[in-house]
């Protein structure tokens, strides 16, 4: 079953007179049960092309459906419901609440929902699966970097989403508590079934995974599935391609840019 | 409402400074209010009990309905009581119980010699508490107002000396809360003869025609001010005054006193408002991340909405409470040190403290209005990825 489906998926940026095409027609199908990482350096397009995997940005062109729901033309409200139900976030900087207990952080996403009577042991039961079910009335100053990115796990999903998106999810650990991260990622993702798609300039962590998704200047410069040689050579970057992929890139750009004058 | 709780004590110093702001707006709304609320009371009492007639005055009297300075004489009486639409005149003698005592906020302690069978009223009935009202041809008898009884402590049959002179008292009165309450009513005759000690030699020999004032109960009230003006222009070297300029007289300390409300309110609205306003600019500042966290996570914008207008409402609420609170709490301290002297100089009413709550709680909700519209318009991915 497709959960996500972008096609020719465009962002453009107006920085004053000029633009920025930060994704620059991006086609990416993700099926159920898929762990994936998207790589690219700092520039590359991979956090623009999350955040409209995410619903948090609407593309300037191209289109994009999850779990067979067009996402394209949906107002504020709308994006906000697809988010709230169909998407769950990690991020960097875990984004965990202060005032919040670790019970509260996981459960936020219920307070926009439709009342969840179970909701609070669903909850719970999460924490669990994370390893923190004694943690659930600490406060994220009370607890690690990596048992707050357990509770940001958690809570991505307490709606059940049909995919988690995860922003560089270790960034901020160590290299043992990344390990260990990306295990729990992993375990979801066998035992559960969670679609889970990460964004990372990492190669350790994006080795993890099932399938890479190269991007390069917005677009996909290599996308390969684990087993492969090429799936070893997106990994590192060192693709016989892109020294082309780029050129066509940026002749693109370029075209686009005498075409609008 | 209870992470609303936590949210407004994450900087509990700035939260404090904010609800004092609002504290201090609504101390002062409280306690003028409570000052304004006595005095409409007393404005109201005074404009019913003056209503009902026409006050002749010595045409050099000094300005005021009370204590004239100069005295008018009786023959005035007949004179008067022969014009068209008068129903009946009275003379009055009016002096100040304590001439040491005048002046200050409240009504001043009065000693009013009336003659009985001609000084009553039909729209104003006073009534006695105790005791009985005066009879013609007495003296030396007094029918005192409920607040000289509490003052002074006095019961029906109890001696009161005044100006001086020893009293019988024969009646202590309904509390009014105007007024009469702080009146003696004695005979003529003897008001008369107190009054003669302190006005020039000449009118010593008049004695028995003395007055301050001739009361005029017109035919018909609404006929007022006609029978105002025929006075004037029949009698002569005499002030008529109606009942409307007397009521208008003792409105203008009430608007002044109601500017001072609004006065105060406007400081409230200003100080609390803007304190509110600031403080929930920058708690939004602070907390643009966990917006934009919430907003990922799915909160429509109503939600991000409530939840800032909520928070400013609290700090509303709180400020309001305390305001409220300790403005009271003076009020009560107040009246409790001036009750020895049968006055009160504030009063509390549940209307006013439940509208200076309701004003705090809505002006905390309206200045956050725009604070939280701040936060609901984030856009997510600003809001994320802000440091």
């Amino acid at each position: 079953m497709t959960i996500l489906e972008a096609d020719d998926l465009t962002m453009v940026y107006r920085r004053g007179a000029g633009e920025v095409r930060a994704v620059n027609g991006i086609s990416l199908v993700v099926e159920a049960g898929e762990f994936m990482a998207i790589m690219g350096r700092s520039g590359s397009g991979k956090t623009t092309l999350l955040d409209l995997l995410g619903c948090l940005l609407r593309p300037t062109g191209g289109g994009l459906a999850i779990d067979g729901q067009t996402v394209i033309g949906a107002s504020d409200g709308e994006l906000a419901t697809i988010r709230r139900e169909r998407i769950g976030f990690i991020f960097q900087e875990f984004n965990l609440i202060p005032t919040l207990t670790a019970l509260e952080n996981v459960m936020l996403p219920l307070r926009y929902g439709p009342r969840r009577p179970r909701g609070r042991q669903e909850a719970l039961d999460l924490l669990d699966l994370v390893g923190l079910g004694n943690r659930a009335a600490h406060r994220p100053t009370e607890l690690s970097g990596g048992e707050q990115q357990r509770v940001a796990i958690a809570r991505a999903l307490v709606n059940n989403p049909a995919v988690v998106l995860a922003d560089e999810p270790t960034g901020e650990l160590d290299s043992s508590t990344s390990a260990t991260i990306m295990e729990t990622l992993r375990g979801l993702n066998r035992e559960r079934g969670v679609t889970i798609i990460i964004v990372t300039h990492d190669a350790g962590v994006a080795g993890a995974t099932d399938r890479v998704v190269r991007l390069s200047d917005g677009v996909v410069i290599a996308d390969e599935r684990r087993g492969s040689r090429a799936f070893d050579r997106a990994l590192s970057g060192d693709l016989v391609r892109p020294a082309g992929g780029r050129v066509w890139a940026r002749l693109g750009g370029i075209l686009e840019r005498a075409r609008a004058r | 409402m209870s992470e609303a709780i936590n949210n407004i004590w994450r900087r509990p110093l700035r939260t404090a400074l904010t609800i004092l702001g609002i504290v201090i707006g609504v101390f002062a709304l409280t306690v003028m209010g409570a000052l304004a609320e006595k005095l409409n009371v007393l404005v109201d009492g005074g404009d019913e009990y003056f209503r009902t007639r026409i006050f002749v005055f010595d045409e050099g009297a000094a300005s005021g309905f009370q204590a004239s300075s100069r005295p008018v004489t009786r023959d005035l009486v007949e004179r008067i009581e022969n014009l068209p639409g008068v129903d009946r005149a009275t003379p009055v003698l009016q002096t100040l119980l304590n001439p040491g005592e005048a002046g200050g906020f409240d009504i001043p302690e009065l000693l009013t010699g009336i003659e009985p069978e001609t000084w009553y009223d039909d729209a104003v009935e006073l009534r006695v508490d105790a005791g009985r009202l005066l009879d013609a041809d007495e003296r030396g008898v007094t029918v005192i107002g409920a607040d000289l009884a509490e003052r002074y402590d006095l019961r029906v049959g109890d001696e009161f000396t005044m100006r001086d002179r020893p009293f019988e008292i024969i009646g202590v009165l309904e509390r009014t809360l105007t007024f009469p309450d702080k009146i003696a009513y004695v005979p003529l005759a003897d008001a008369q003869s107190i009054y003669v000690e302190s006005v020039p030699d000449a009118f010593q020999e008049r004695t028995d025609a003395l007055a301050t004032q001739i009361e005029v109960f017109p035919v018909d009230l609404d006929e007022a001010d006609v029978v105002a003006a025929a006075i004037g222009e029949a009698v002569e070297g005499v002030r008529a005054v109606t009942p409307a300029e007397v009521a208008d007289q003792i409105g203008q300390a009430s608007i002044v006193f109601n500017l001072i409300i609004v006065g105060a309110s406007v400081i409230a609205v200003i100080v609390g408002g803007l304190s509110v306003i600031n403080t929930m600019v920058m708690t939004v500042s602070e907390r643009v991340r966990e917006i934009g966290l919430k907003k990922a996570v799915g909160a429509p914008t109503r939600a991000i909405l409530r939840e800032f207008i909520i928070e400013a409402t609290l700090l509303g609420a709180i400020g309001g409470l305390i305001g409220l609170g300790l403005g009271s709490l003076l009020v009560v301290i107040l009246n409790a040190q001036t009750a020895g002297s049968g006055t009160s100089v504030f009063l509390l009413t549940p209307v006013l403290l439940l509208r200076s709550f309701l004003f705090a709680t809505i002006l905390g909700a309206l200045a956050g209005v725009y604070p939280a519209l701040r936060a609901a318009r984030l856009d997510p991915v600003t809001a994320l990825r802000s440091t």
